[in-house]
């Protein structure tokens, strides 16, 4: 799991701001297919990250998450204390969705097993 | 022949009703979202006798064009926005920015994985990543100004994404990656909290939890050292 996530984040950060300040829009979205499609099949398809049923899901997005704020420290000297608050309102975001996906599930024929 | 009439079930009836509101309040609450305060000025505050904001300590006049003056309304709700480093606006559209993509692929990407394989899934990283990439991440002067456009406040650059990077992206970059995973996380924790209920042998929240912590810490602390190894080219001079 920790290489994985290791590799993962640094695709991300090493190649994503490079491509959009190169080819824009476009660069980012191509981005999103080339790293994060890739990644996905290397993390979850694969099962690097241990995922085992019945178990909570850990998902590629957190050490994307903890590769950002690394990357910035790191290469611009950033002060960590600057990120919390968008920290903890994509927390609260993401709650909000999670919960909002779980009565979805819940509750839409589609999802039935 | 004739038609009885009835009342539509309760639970619609209470879904439609919360639709309504919450429609209404983001509607409403529009004009107090306005951006009153600078980020990393502590010091502001509306003279509701010349109808102005102004900076206390200097006594200066930030806004003097009487039809963009904020209400009083918006200004003390505004009151923590120097602390988040960020104005109501942004902090509104950071929390739905990220509530919309950890929805979005809890409710697609599985389903797409589920359907078509690994295809689906690389599929699904490019579509839906990259779409939601572009609305809540895209930076101003994509592929024109590459170092963004210098904000007026004197730092940072303007942000045209959902999610905001406070203080006008002068701290470290949050990625959408964060509401994904506690997205994900939240709905797999509530999925096995329910089989519980149906099943009382299988283990608990607490149980859970605790399993989970160490598969989260290796991937945090994995993230974490991928990162700064690419934090490490700043070292190396290159102007990219």
């Amino acid at each position: 799991m920790f290489i994985g996530a290791m590799i993962t984040g640094a695709l991300v950060f090493g190649i994503w701001p490079e491509m959009w300040k190169s080819y824009g829009i476009m660069g980012g979205w191509l981005s999103a297919v080339i790293i994060i499609g890739l990644c996905w099949f290397m993390n979850h398809w694969l099962g690097l990250f241990s995922n085992p049923d019945g178990k909570i899901w850990i998902d590629q997005g957190m050490p994307i998450a903890s590769a950002g704020i690394a990357w910035a420290i790191v290469r611009f000297g950033a002060d960590f204390t600057d990120c919390l608050p968008t920290f903890f309102l994509l927390i609260i975001g993401g709650i909000l969705g999670g919960i909002a996906a779980y009565y979805v599930k819940q509750h839409n024929p589609n999802f039935k097993t | 022949m004739t038609t009885k009439f009835q009342l539509p079930n309760p639970k619609l009836l209470t879904g439609i009703a919360l639709c309504v509101v919450f429609t209404l309040s983001v509607c409403l609450a529009a004009p107090c979202l306005a951006d009153t305060t600078d980020p990393k000025t502590q010091s502001l505050a509306f003279d509701t006798v010349t109808n102005q904001l102004i900076l206390t300590e200097t006594g200066e006049t930030l806004i003097t064009d009487p039809a963009k003056q904020p209400s009083a309304l918006a200004v003390w709700l505004g009151t923590y926005n120097p602390t988040l480093g960020m104005c109501n606006a942004s902090i509104f559209t950071t929390i739905f920015g990220g509530a919309f993509v950890a929805f979005f692929i809890a409710i697609c990407w599985g389903k797409l994985v589920e359907i078509y394989g690994a295809a689906g899934g690389l599929f699904g990283g490019g579509v839906i990543v990259g779409t939601f990439w572009v609305i809540n991440h895209k930076l101003p002067g994509i592929g024109i100004a590459p170092g963004g456009i210098p904000h007026d406040a004197g730092f940072g650059i303007y942000q045209y994404g959902l999610i905001v990077q406070a203080f006008h992206g002068t701290g470290p970059w949050v990625d959408m990656g964060l509401a994904v995973c506690v997205g994900l996380f939240t709905m797999s924790f509530l999925e096995r909290l329910r089989a519980k209920k149906l099943d009382p042998t299988l283990p608990g929240g607490a149980a859970l939890l605790s399993e989970s912590f160490p598969r989260a810490l290796s991937v945090i602390l994995g993230g974490i050292a991928g990162g700064a190894i690419v934090g490490l080219i700043g070292f190396t001079g290159a102007r990219l």
